[in-house]
């Protein structure tokens, strides 16, 4: 039987119009702590994270996301602001200061924003997830056998594969410690706030189930002491790369599928219908997890060296040992037996869907890894299609920008691909942490679609022209028309 | 080294030097004093669970199998008489012993198995 609302007319509020969503999400974003910055890095403020909530008003989030367009800047934009909305249910304080961030602590948690936050989360959690539902189909006669037969055969082959893409192209990178540092960025969104989205499902009554999960909760935050805790751990990995280590400093460099994978479980954790399929998710994630972290640590000391602290990825190669086989034999299992094998398609989604989310993310990743590394090459392109714009060949749509020294573009990415031309004045292409390339006056770029990418003026003035030019690709065969 | 006497009718657990102990009564067995910390992570073993057909303690965190032989080698000296006991704990002969009465679930019969290995 479903619930119906008992009609009390008028409506207070209609929480299926999307226009007071869409006034929702502009009001969000209008507070200080949401603007751009003029810096890449947040140092030591968890509060402030830019939104770039001035392109608000031009987003449209009517339509579910398509797994096509994952990586678009709708999503992107989507994506920050749903991990900002879930932050806003944990303590987030930080190390030092506080006084000077007393005015941003309050505002972050303040009754306006969660208000707000909370017309805004589910319209974002539709637009960003519903093409799972299109994505993974359950059928057929499941049971508690069938689905031990299925789990165990997926933890057998990933003893027999340890094959890890990305690591692979970390240490095929040309720049190997910046490909690692950004991969230590992704991770850092989610680990510096180790098991937060898990003590969602803590609170409650259900029964033996709920000490189960708390046992390795008590795992996850170091048996209370704090230099074990995990994010701890994870601390000094960053720490080891030569990162910063408070929450989000490196906010701008997240990639949207990391994003994504993070708001997954803050999802299923934070709307108590999807508990079984959050642990589908998590014995799928403590379970690839043992073999990941192994090829993690190699990669680390592969890349900064033999000394480095990598017991937060030995610590889960040994624990989620453990975490594995406890969520399925005593979560998963005595779950079936008290509430029935009617719970198996939730948790064989949540299973299929972190396992799709984590493909995708390892794939943005390399991406991104090749995006950094062919820069100059794309570069190279520039002349090229220039000229093809400048003949009159090409006709693509254009904006021209004058911006003063020291002026930051926040990373933010395009659905098509663009070329970047400049015309006076010099500036310096970012395409992660610490890592440009120098364009100077007649220079420029091919901006590929999807990939992360922001900017910073390194002369008195810059005059910069984008033009929208779809597929790069396209515009370099002799076959390219007026079309565009 | 702390010489320790107390009434083990009262008495089945304590800590002294930053160590847990705990009185394991097996049936038809002499009560051992043992350490409560599992070798592991350091689970609490006094809740635990008995699996004496095994002749095993399971660790309630992980479910880790500590053999009893092992826990009999390693428990403290202890002699236990009807109404009192006295037990010679490690460390510093001033160290104070904290000693509680605690709910127990390492008894036997070990009413539920833990599945783990
Ligand atoms: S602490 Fe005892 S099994 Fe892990
Ligand atoms: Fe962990
Ligand atoms: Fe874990
Ligand atoms: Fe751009």
């Amino acid at each position: 039987m479903k619930h119906s609302p008992v009609k009390s007319s008028p409506p207070a509020i209609d929480l299926e119009d999307y226009n007071l969503f869409r006034r929702c999400l502009i009001q969000y974003g209008e507070s200080e702590l949401f603007t751009d910055t003029e810096e890449w890095l947040s140092h030591d403020n968890p509060y402030r994270r830019t939104l770039r909530p001035h392109v608000f008003k031009h987003l449209d989030y009517s339509r579910p996301l398509r797994r096509e367009d994952l990586l678009t800047y709708n999503s992107l934009s989507a994506n920050r602001t749903l991990l900002t909305i879930y932050e806003q249910d944990f303590v987030l304080l930080p190390d030092r200061d506080f006084e000077a961030k007393q005015t941003d602590f309050k505002e972050f948690y303040s009754n306006r924003s969660i208000a707000l936050g909370a017309v805004v989360r589910p319209w974002l959690e539709r637009y960003l997830f519903s093409f799972l539902d299109k994505e993974i189909s359950i059928t057929g006669g499941w049971t508690a056998d069938t689905l031990k037969a299925y789990f165990q055969d997926f933890a057998d082959s990933l003893r027999r594969s340890a094959s890890n893409k990305a690591m692979e192209a970390i240490l095929a990178s040309s720049n190997r410690e910046h490909a690692a540092r950004t991969f230590l960025i992704q991770l850092a969104g989610d680990f510096l706030l180790e098991a937060s989205a898990m003590g969602r499902n803590i609170l409650g009554h259900y029964g033996p189930l709920q000490s189960e999960l708390f046992k390795i909760v008590i795992d996850e935050y170091g048996y209370g002491v704090h230099e074990t805790k995990h994010s701890t751990l994870f601390r000094k990995v960053l720490s080891a790369g030569g990162l910063a280590q408070t929450p989000h400093a490196y906010w701008q460099f997240y990639l949207t599928s990391s994003l994504l994978v993070n708001n997954y479980y803050n999802w299923l954790g934070r709307d108590h219908t999807k508990f079984f399929r959050y642990l589908g998710a998590i014995f799928q994630a403590e379970t690839t997890f043992i073999h990941s972290c192994a090829r993690m640590a190699e990669m680390m000391r592969a890349v900064f060296g033999r000394e480095v602290d990598v017991r937060y990825f030995t610590e889960h190669v040994h624990i989620d040992h453990h975490h594995s086989r406890m969520v399925f034999e005593k979560l998963i299992a005595p779950a079936l037996a008290t509430h029935g094998e009617g719970i198996i398609p939730e948790i064989l989604r949540g299973f299929e869907e972190a396992a799709l989310l984590g493909q995708l993310a390892e794939q943005d990743f390399c991406d991104q890894v090749s995006w950094s590394d062919d820069n100059q090459a794309l570069k190279a392109l520039h002349p090229p299609i220039h000229a093809k714009i400048l003949s009159g060949e090409l006709q693509p749509s254009r904006q021209q920008f004058i911006e003063p020294r020291g002026e930051l573009s926040v990373t933010h990415v395009h659905d098509g691909d663009e070329l970047c031309h400049i015309n006076s004045g010099v500036m310096h292409f970012v395409t992660g942490h610490e890592r440009h390339t120098v364009l100077n006056a007649g220079e420029g770029i091919v901006i590929r679609r999807n990939r992360l990418h922001g900017a910073i003026i390194d002369s008195e003035q810059c005059t910069y022209t984008i033009h929208s030019i779809g597929d790069h690709r396209k515009c370099l065969s002799s076959a390219s028309t007026h079309a565009l | 080294m702390p010489v320790f006497g107390f009434d083990p009718r009262s008495v089945n657990y304590m800590e002294a030097d930053g160590n847990r102990y705990f009185l394991l009564s097996l049936e038809g067995k002499a009560p051992l004093l043992v350490r409560d910390e599992c070798p592991h992570r350091g689970g609490p073993l006094h809740l635990g669970q008995l699996d004496v057909a095994a002749e095993e303690l399971h660790c309630p965190w992980h479910c880790q199998r500590i053999a009893l032989r092992h826990l009999r080698r390693s428990a403290m000296p202890l002699i236990v008489r009807r109404d009192s006991a006295v037990v010679v704990l490690p460390g510093a002969g001033d160290v104070p012993v904290r000693a509680q009465r605690r709910v127990l679930l390492a008894v036997p019969p070990a009413q539920q198995r833990c599945e783990g290995n």
